[in-house]
C-alpha cells in the first residue's frame, strides 16, 4: 500500500496528529444531560474547584476515542490516495485511435466514448490509455481517474495521419519486462499487422472495440505506379484501390478521367499515362473525407545515355536500339558498356565484359551501399533486381563446362563484370536468350540507381531521402532513413511543396480480434471501499450517540 | 394556580396537633397586649415580681398593707404582666419549593400552619409575611383563634414565586417596624447570594428568630453522576458538571460547611433551629420537637 499523495512522513505524522487532536478532543468532550435542581449554588462552589473540562482528567471514553480515531484515520488515507502497491494481477492498454479514420462521420466521439466505457470496466490502477494519432501519446498512467481521462479528452482532436498502434504495440514489446497478463484494446480502426501480432508474447491478449463502423464506408485505400503494360518507356500505368462500389476519377492536367480498367474487385487501372512528373489528383466521390481524396506526382522517365564500346555492338546494338529508355551516345553518358580492358567512360558505372582469367566469378557485382559482407538476403535481392534469376545458369554452365558463380560486394561505383566466355558459347550463348533485353535493361537500370518512383506522399510512410529534401523545419516521424511526413496536408522540401495525402486502412486486421470483456466498475477503486467504511462508522456513530452508548 | 390544594393546609389534623402546641418566650416585648406570654411589664399578673415605694395614683389595692405594719411606710406589690408573643412567620414561596414532588413548600406551609394556629391558639398575635424574592404581607399580625382557617386558606391561595431572596425578604420585614416577637424563617436557605449574605441579613433582626430549616436527605448527597448541566430552577442559571466520586464528595464537603454555618450562626445568637425533614411528616416532627420539652423561643 501507499499513498499517492503523501510521503510515508506526512503519513504517520498525520496520523500522530489526528491522534493527538482526537486525544485532546476526548479529555475535552463533555455531553452534558440536562437537570433541573433546587439550587447550583452548591454545585457552583463544586465547579470551580473542579473543573469538567481538564485535559488531565481520566481518560474517560476509549472506545469513543478508537472508534474516531479508525474513522478518521480511515478519512486521512482517502485525502492522501491510498492505493495498493501490490501488482494488480493483470494490466490493461487502451488504444484511442486518433489516425485520419477518427474523423470519418461520427466516429470520433464515438471512440471517446468507446474508450470510456472500457476505462470504467476496468481497474483504473491497472489501465494505461494511449492515443495513437501521428504518433502515440500517453494519455493517462495507472492510478489516473477517468474525471482526468475526461479532461484529457476533452481537448483531443483526430489526425490527418495514419495510425501508429502498430508503433505503440512495438514499443509496448520493448519495455514489457513481466509476466502479467496483458490486455489490449485498440478503440478505432487502427489495422494490426499480422506481423506484429505475432510477435506479441503469450501474455498479451488483444481486443478491438468499435470494429463496426470500420468497414461500412467507401474509401481510398491504396495507389501505385507501375511502368506502362503497354510496354511505353515514358508511360506508366496507375492503379488505385478503393472500397465501395464507385469508380475514381483522376484528375491530371485539368481533365478528368475515368479508369479505363477495373482488375479486380475494387482495384482500378488508369492505363499508359505520360510519365511527365505531373501533378494529379485521385478522388472517390462517394467516400467521405479525409478519404476521398488524394494527390501525387507521376513519375518523371528521361531516357539513359549510353556510351557502348564499339568492340560490343554486335552484341549489345540491337536491344539498345531497340529499348525506349536508352540513347546511345559518344560522349556525357550516364553509363557505360565496354570491354574491361577498355579506358571507354571512365568513372562511370559500367557493365563490363571480362576475361575469365580475370574474373574468378562468372558475374561480380559491385555496389557502393553494399555491406562489407553482404548476405545470402542482399545478393537474391539484387539478383532479382537484375532479373538474372531469370537465366538458364544451369544451361549455361553445362554449355561452358565450368561453374557459374555470382559474386555481390562493395565497390566505389556500380559495375557488373561478366565473363566474355558466356558471350561466345556456341549455340548457347547469352545473347541469344529470350531473357536478354530484360536482363540488359535491368542491368542498365540498375546501374543507373534511378531513384524509386515516389507517385504519393501518405502520412506516416516513410519517403526515401526525405531526411535530406525535407525542409529543416519539418517535424518528421520516424528515425533514420525511414523519416516520414506525420500528417496529411502538405509538406515544403528541397524539390517545392508536395501534398500529402492519407488512405483509410486497408481492412482491420487480423479481423477476428474479440470484443473486450466487460469488467467490473473501474469506480470501486480503494478509496471508495474506504469512504464506505468511514461512512458506515460515522452511521454507527451516530447510531450510538442516539442510543446514548457514547457520549 | 394556587400552589397546593386547601385541603393540604386546612387540615384538622394539623389543628388538632396545635393545641397541643406550646410556643413560649421567656420574655416578650413590652406593651403587649395581655395573654399567656410573660412580659417585662409590672401589672395584674399573677405571678409576684416586686415591691416598690408607693406613688400617688397607684392601685391602693396593690399597697402591701402587712409591710406597711412592719415598716411603717407605703409599698405597693408588682405583679409580673402576662402578654402575648408576636410570631411573624415568613415561610418560602420561592420556585424551588415546588419543584420536586412531594414539593419541599408543601411541607413548609404546613409548619406554618401548625406554628400559627399553635401560637392563635395561645391567644398570640400571627402575621405571615410570605417571601421569594420579595416579601408579601399576607396577614398583619393579629390574634384570634379563628384566624388559624382564614390563615391556611389565604397561604394555600399563593403562588409560587420567582427566586429566593432572604437579605431583601429580611430587610422588608425589618422595615415594617412591628413590635418585637419571634420571626421564624421557614426555608431551605437556598439564596443564590450565599449562605453567608443570609444569616448576615439575618443579624440585622431586631426579633427573636427562628429557623425552620426545610430539607431532604438528596440535599446532602444528590445521587448524580456523570457528565451533567444543572439548570438551577428559580434562576435558570445553567452549572456544567463532570461527576464523579471525587466531585460527589467535595459536594458532600461543601453542604457539610453549609450546615455547620447555620449551626455556629445559630448557637452564636441564640436562635432556635428545627430541621424539618420534607420527606417525613411535618406534624409529628414538630410535635415531637415541642414534647421534648416544648420550644422556647
Amino acid at each position: 500500500m501507499s499513498l499517492a499523495q503523501f510521503s510515508p512522513i506526512a503519513l504517520v505524522g498525520g496520523l500522530l496528529a489526528l491522534a493527538g487532536g482526537l486525544y485532546a478532543l476526548q479529555r475535552l468532550r463533555v455531553r452534558h444531560s440536562r437537570v433541573q435542581v433546587v439550587t447550583t449554588m452548591f454545585w457552583k462552589q463544586v465547579a470551580q474547584d473542579t473543573y469538567a473540562r481538564e485535559l488531565t482528567q481520566r481518560f474517560r471514553h476509549l472506545w469513543a476515542y478508537l472508534l474516531l480515531l479508525l474513522l478518521s484515520s480511515l478519512l486521512w488515507f482517502v485525502v492522501g490516495g491510498l492505493r495498493s502497491d501490490s501488482l494488480p494481477e493483470s494490466e490493461r492498454l487502451l488504444l484511442l485511435d486518433r489516425s485520419a479514420s477518427a474523423s470519418v462521420g461520427d466516429h470520433w466521439p464515438a471512440w471517446k466514448r468507446l474508450l470510456r466505457d472500457q476505462f470504467l470496466a476496468g481497474d483504473p490502477d491497472a489501465t494505461t490509455v494511449l492515443v495513437c494519432g501521428a504518433a502515440p501519446r500517453r494519455l493517462t498512467v495507472p492510478g489516473d481517474s477517468v474525471a482526468f481521462l475526461d479532461e484529457r479528452l476533452a481537448t483531443l482532436e483526430p489526425e490527418q495521419s495514419a495510425p501508429s498502434v502498430e508503433q505503440a504495440m512495438l514499443a509496448l514489446l520493448r519495455t514489457k519486462n513481466d509476466m502479467r497478463p496483458l490486455d489490449v484494446v485498440i478503440v478505432g480502426q487502427a489495422p494490426l499487422s499480422q506481423r506484429v501480432v505475432d510477435l506479441l508474447p503469450e501474455e498479451v491478449r488483444i481486443f478491438r472495440a468499435g470494429l463496426p463502423n470500420a468497414v461500412t464506408s467507401a474509401a481510398l485505400l491504396g495507389m501505385g505506379v507501375s511502368p506502362a503494360v503497354s510496354g511505353a518507356w515514358e508511360r506508366v500505368d496507375l492503379g488505385v484501390r478503393v472500397r465501395g462500389g464507385q469508380a475514381p476519377v483522376l484528375h491530371l492536367a485539368g481533365a478528368e478521367i475515368l479508369a479505363s480498367k477495373q482488375q479486380a474487385q475494387g482495384l482500378y487501372l488508369f492505363q499508359d499515362l505520360p510519365a511527365g512528373g505531373q501533378q494529379f489528383e485521385i478522388q472517390l466521390p462517394s467516400a467521405p473525407a479525409p478519404f476521398d481524396r488524394v494527390q501525387g506526382q507521376l513519375p518523371l522517365r528521361q531516357p539513359l545515355s549510353v556510351l557502348l564500346d564499339p568492340a560490343l555492338e554486335p552484341i549489345f546494338g540491337g536491344v539498345l536500339a531497340a529499348h525506349p529508355g536508352v540513347q546511345l551516345v559518344e560522349q556525357d553518358g550516364d553509363l557505360v558498356i565496354r570491354l574491361a580492358s577498355s579506358d571507354l567512360g571512365g568513372g562511370l558505372p559500367a557493365l563490363e565484359l571480362i576475361s575469365s582469367d580475370q574474373q574468378a566469378e562468372a558475374i561480380f557485382l559491385g555496389d557502393p551501399s553494399a555491406a562489407a559482407e553482404p548476405g545470402d538476403l542482399a545478393l537474391r535481392k539484387v539478383l532479382g533486381e537484375l532479373a538474372l534469376d531469370q537465366l538458364d545458369g544451369t544451361g549455361l554452365a553445362t554449355s561452358l563446362g565450368r561453374p557459374l558463380e555470382v559474386t555481390y560486394n562493395q565497390a566505389s561505383l556500380r559495375r557488373v563484370g561478366i565473363w566474355e566466355d558466356l558471350f561466345s558459347i556456341e549455340g548457347a550463348a547469352l545473347q541469344s536468350s529470350r531473357s536478354f533485353p530484360v536482363f540488359v535493361g535491368r542491368v542498365l537500370s540498375w546501374l543507373a540507381d534511378t531513384p524509386d518512383w515516389v507517385h504519393t506522399w501518405q502520412a506516416g510512410v516513410p519517403v526515401p531521402g526525405l531526411d535530406w529534401i525535407a525542409d529543416s523545419e519539418q517535424t518528421l516521424a520516424g528515425s533514420g532513413e525511414d523519416l516520414a511526413p506525420p500528417l496529411a496536408g502538405s509538406i515544403s522540401t528541397a524539390l517545392g511543396s508536395r501534398s500529402v495525402g492519407v488512405f483509410a486502412p486497408q481492412g482491420v486486421s487480423p479481423a477476428q480480434l474479440p470484443a473486450p470483456l466487460d469488467g467490473p466498475s473501474g469506480d470501486w477503486n480503494l478509496g471508495t471501499w474506504i469512504l464506505l467504511l468511514a461512512l458506515g462508522l460515522l452511521l454507527l456513530e451516530g447510531r450510538l450517540v442516539r442510543l446514548g452508548r457514547m457520549p | 394556580m394556587s400552589i397546593l390544594a386547601r385541603s393540604e393546609l386546612v387540615d384538622p389534623e394539623l389543628f388538632e396537633a396545635a393545641r397541643r402546641l406550646h410556643v413560649s418566650a421567656r420574655r416578650v416585648a413590652p406593651r403587649g397586649r395581655f395573654a399567656d406570654q410573660r412580659s417585662r411589664d409590672r401589672g395584674m399578673g399573677l405571678e409576684f415580681e416586686d415591691h416598690r415605694p408607693y406613688a400617688p395614683g397607684d392601685d391602693l389595692r396593690a399597697v402591701d398593707w402587712h409591710l406597711e405594719r412592719r415598716l411603717g411606710r407605703l409599698f405597693v406589690r408588682l405583679f409580673e404582666q402576662q402578654e402575648d408573643l408576636p410570631m411573624y412567620l415568613m415561610p418560602d414561596v420561592s420556585k424551588s419549593q415546588f419543584l420536586e414532588d412531594p414539593p419541599r413548600g408543601r411541607a413548609g406551609l404546613r409548619a406554618t400552619v401548625l406554628l400559627a394556629a399553635a401560637a392563635l391558639f395561645q391567644h398570640d398575635t400571627v402575621g405571615v409575611f410570605p417571601f421569594a424574592e420579595d416579601l408579601i404581607t399576607l396577614a398583619r399580625p393579629a390574634s384570634g383563634r379563628n384566624r388559624a382557617v382564614i390563615l391556611a386558606s389565604r397561604l394555600a391561595a399563593l403562588e409560587a414565586g420567582g427566586a429566593t431572596d432572604i437579605p431583601r425578604a429580611v430587610a422588608r420585614l425589618s422595615a415594617l417596624r412591628l413590635r418585637r416577637g419571634l420571626v421564624v424563617l421557614v426555608s431551605d436557605l437556598f439564596d443564590p447570594r450565599g449562605i453567608e449574605a443570609v444569616t448576615e441579613s439575618l443579624k440585622s433582626l431586631r426579633h427573636r428568630l427562628l429557623i425552620v430549616q426545610l430539607t431532604r436527605p438528596v440535599d446532602a448527597d444528590p445521587g448524580l453522576a456523570g457528565d451533567l448541566r444543572l439548570v438551577d430552577c428559580e434562576t435558570g442559571v445553567e452549572e456544567d458538571v463532570s461527576i464523579t466520586p471525587a466531585v460527589q464528595q467535595r459536594y458532600r464537603e461543601t453542604y457539610d460547611a453549609f450546615e455547620n454555618h447555620i449551626a455556629q450562626f445559630c448557637r452564636e445568637r441564640g436562635i432556635g433551629r428545627i430541621r424539618l425533614d420534607c420527606d417525613q411528616d411535618v406534624v409529628s416532627q414538630l410535635t415531637q420537637v415541642f414534647e421534648s420539652g416544648g420550644f422556647e423561643a
